[in-house]
């Protein structure tokens, strides 16, 4: 197993060079002049001519890219020609939002589709099972920005029961940065106002988020479920005497878990990508919205490191969910 | 088993208090004033930044050496106590306050002046471009400052109003780094001595703005301003209709009537120097023909565009230079309207009487599409068939400054508020966003001359001359000038308005009654 897991992480190192090299054409293939874009269009010739060459765009791509790579390789991300700030520092604050909107998420999306897709393979053929398969129907068809913007009518605007945007709460202060991740930290600080603010901050976007991944979880535990309800195993465990709940939960759920688990890495870079519209519809300060701003200011270095880190998180999840099988499926071993 | 019981149950109280006042259930009532933003905010240095939802915390954070009052006409003094220009118009003194700190204590005299200047064009960015003229800058005396310039550029005591050339004292050299000026430091601190200080900035969802109670015009009469940024103009809608905030800015124009019509609710207008115009291709077939863009001009719309598009938020217009400016003739307003015989007439003068194919390029901005739309079908109606291609900003502005667009469309706000910013970069051959590449020599001499002196009378004349001769030549179709709108709530006091400071809110002068 330490083996495999060690294998596992240096296939990254090739992985991410990969992602780079194509990362950086892509970027610098799309036509237009950061340093027009930084300088403005009203900008002189020869002050954009200036600013190209301090940032060195002059330069052919190929020095241009073994430049980013050596400071990529002492753990540098470069400058954001947007921000002017560093590219990882910028990426440490917008992360934990981004981070935290995710795992709320994936957790609604679990939780919601084992639930449902359960309800609906125990009750099939019946009016729950056709409901649900309607709401997840309705869950991968209804686009997200629409559905956000009803959710706030409904719930911000006539009902005043949930805020309609940001994380925290206007007049309150944003608790102590420990993790960057709200919940978390103002629990760590026992700052109740401010748990309480960032928790009904998370609803709206976190349900909107989820959904359409929370519709695929519940179809493929339904489906998977089915597939497992009538095999012999579950039959005998009937036949022992075993009462229905502990025979779905135990025989059938657990066995049916392990394509849900396998579509969980997926979903997590499903839910990643959906960011970049959920935090535009709720302005959540992430990651989504700094790599909009960052791909129309050209700003090849957050662009870049948006990318490289986003490929980390999903590998990491890959793994993670590789790793997991040996504990949901005794038959897999890994050498 | 209790005790975890009693600890859960301990968990699930406060969790409901931290709901309860999370919710704003007991929210309290705040002196501070809050503006709902569409516009994010990403660097606050005055020396880096050209964008418009940056420059309007800029300006409460920094001072410069004059400033925009009320009066669209007259430029104010603010850390500039007088100036006067040589004759020649060469250099200029300007005579400074002596009562000015910065929020570290650092005194402000000639040499930090000097410094700053130093800074910003050192720095080279964007906000450079005006100032690019400046030979020297010299301190005569503890509080008196001196430019010499390469050449006479009579916009220049306008250019001093700018944002781009607030004062930084010296001390940003503290947190300098590679040799940036402190840029890095700077794009998220405050180191002004204006009316406010930045207390904290989360970025990309809140900017809080503390008042100075010591600054030296007066202190601000709220505690707080609070910027949310709220991308998205329905939830901003929802936010301003239900109070929760004060001033709303990126509410579209087809809600403007809707939200002047709710209870507690206001909508400032007034004119803004923002113009949006179709510009050609000059130096290719068929546009470099002035009888086609002729055509092109007498075949618009733009009633409709204004009714349709605007809905009514906005006036037709003649010439770069925008209405409630020096420097135009009025007369000239309203000559070109939809006269579709005289249109047809003049392409088929032009060889073009069963008319040609063209490409609109445009960029995904505002209601930039909608406008392709009409035009595309208002050209139609005298046989030019149009092809409209969108591109993302980064690519379509590479193509206009390429010499890569046969029509297309663009809009601009002042970056100093002088006919020269509008004239000059529009029509004279050399200027970037000559986007028409339009070339006359008559024109270029009448710029030149405009710019090289500093008498206003004689500028203006020149203007105004230049103004008749780009109305002949047309170099590019002027569609509407925009009116000016900033919803907020009643309860909002002290607003006053200068279209030479658009994007800027006077939040100094601001207060809330509630």
């Amino acid at each position: 197993m330490f083996t495999y897991l060690v294998r596992r992480v240096f296939l990254l190192i090739p992985v991410l060079f990969g992602i780079s090299v194509l990362a950086f054409l892509i970027a610098n293939l799309i036509p237009g002049d950061p340093a027009r874009l930084q300088a403005g269009p009203n900008a002189s010739r020869k002050v954009v001519e200036g600013l190209r060459e301090k940032l060195g765009l002059n330069d052919p791509l190929y020095v241009q890219y073994t430049r980013y790579l050596s400071r990529l390789l002492r753990g540098d991300l470069g400058i954001s020609l947007r921000t002017k700030r560093s590219v990882l520092e910028d990426l440490k604050t917008r992360f934990p939002a981004t981070f935290e909107l995710t795992i709320i998420a994936l957790l609604f999306s679990a939780i919601g589709g084992i639930l449902i897709g359960t309800l609906a393979a125990v009750k099939h053929d019946t009016v729950i099972d056709h409901t649900s398969r309607v709401l997840a129907l309705a869950g991968v068809a209804v686009p997200a920005f629409w559905l956000g913007i009803m959710l706030q009518l409904v719930f911000f605007f006539h009902l005043r029961l949930l805020p309609s945007s940001g994380r925290i709460g206007q007049f309150i202060s944003s608790p102590g940065h420990i993790t960057g991740l709200y919940v978390f930290d103002s629990l760590i600080a026992g700052n109740w106002v401010a748990l309480g603010s960032s928790l009904l901050h998370l609803v709206m976007p976190a349900v909107t988020l989820s959904l359409g991944t929370l519709a695929l979880v519940s179809r493929t535990v339904r489906a998977s479920m089915l597939d497992t309800m009538f095999l012999d195993y579950v039959q005998t465990a009937r036949s022992k005497g075993l009462r229905e709940r502990v025979v779905t939960v135990k025989h059938v759920l657990r066995n049916a878990l392990v394509p849900v688990v396998t579509m969980s890495g997926m979903t997590l870079a499903v839910l990643l990508g959906g960011t970049v519209l959920i935090e535009t519809v709720f302005t959540w300060p992430g990651m989504g919205l700094y790599v909009v701003d960052s791909i129309f200011a050209l700003d090849f270095p957050a662009i870049m490191g948006f990318t490289l880190l986003a490929a980390v998180i999903v590998q990491t999840m890959n793994l993670l969910v590789d790793v997991s099988y040996v504990f949901l499926d005794p038959r897999i071993r890994y050498g | 088993m209790e005790k975890r019981m009693r600890f859960w149950g301990v968990f699930v109280m406060a969790m409901m208090v931290g709901l309860l006042v999370g919710g704003g259930t007991l929210a309290q009532e705040h002196n501070a004033i809050v503006l709902g933003t569409s516009e994010g905010q990403d660097n606050l240095d005055p020396h880096v930044t050209t964008m418009n939802s940056n420059m309007r915390h800029i300006y409460l954070i920094y001072d410069g050496l004059c400033q925009f009052g009320s009066d669209p006409s007259t430029v104010d003094p603010m850390l500039a106590t007088s100036w006067e220009a040589s004759d020649d118009g060469l250099s200029w003194i300007f005579q400074l306050r002596d009562d000015v700190y910065f929020e570290d204590g650092t005194h402000f005299d000639s040499s930090v002046a000097k410094f700053s200047f130093e800074r910003l064009l050192g720095i080279g960015g964007g906000p450079s471009s005006p100032f690019q003229v400046m030979k020297e800058i010299l301190t005569p005396g503890p509080y008196t400052l001196k430019f010499v310039l390469k050449e006479p550029f009579g916009p220049f005591i306008w250019t001093m109003c700018s944002v781009f050339c607030r004062i930084v004292p010296p001390s940003v050299m503290e947190h300098e780094k590679d040799g940036d000026w402190g840029q890095a430091w700077l794009a998220d601190h405050s180191l002004g001595s204006g009316p406010f200080t930045l207390k904290s900035w989360e970025k990309g969802q809140r900017l809080i703005l503390e008042a100075k109670k010591d600054y030296w015009g007066g202190a601000p009469k709220v505690d707080e301003i609070i910027v949310r940024t709220i991308m998205e103009p329905a939830t901003l809608k929802m936010e301003l209709l239900a109070g929760t905030i004060d001033i709303a800015e990126g509410i579209l124009v087809e809600d403007l009537d809707e939200v002047a019509a709710a209870e507690g609710v206001k909508v400032f207008k007034g004119p803004s120097f923002h113009i949006n115009y179709l510009y050609f291709d000059t130096q290719k077939p068929p546009f470099d023909d002035a009888r086609v863009r002729k055509a092109v001009a007498y075949a618009v719309d733009y009633d409709a565009l204004i009714e349709a598009i605007m809905e009514g938020w906005a006036v037709p217009h003649e010439g770069p230079v925008p209405i409630g400016m020096w420097g135009r003739d009025e007369r000239l307003d309203g000559l070109y309207t939809r006269h579709l015989p005289l249109a047809q007439q003049l392409l088929a003068e032009a060889g073009y009487a069963n008319g040609f194919t063209t490409t609109f390029t445009l960029a995904p901005i505002g209601n930039w599409a909608q406008i392709a739309t009409i035009v595309q079908s208002n050209l139609a109606d005298i046989g030019i068939t149009v092809k409209i291609e969108q591109y993302s900003w980064p690519t379509y502005i590479a193509k206009a400054l390429g010499h890569e667009v046969e029509l297309g469309i663009i809009g601009i706000t002042p970056d100093y508020p002088d006919p020269d910013m509008f004239a000059w970069m529009l029509c004279h051959s050399t200027a970037e966003l000559n986007l028409s590449y339009y070339h006359s020599e008559e024109i270029d001499r009448v710029l030149d001359e405009a710019r090289s002196i500093t008498d206003q009378d004689e500028r203006d004349k020149l203007y105004r001359q230049f103004h008749w001769m780009q109305h002949e030549l047309v170099p590019a179709v002027y569609l509407y000038q925009d009116l000016f709108r900033l919803p907020m709530r009643s309860w909002v006091k002290g607003y006053y308005y200068n279209p030479n400071m658009q994007p800027l809110i006077p939040f100094h002068a601001m207060w809330v009654e509630k």
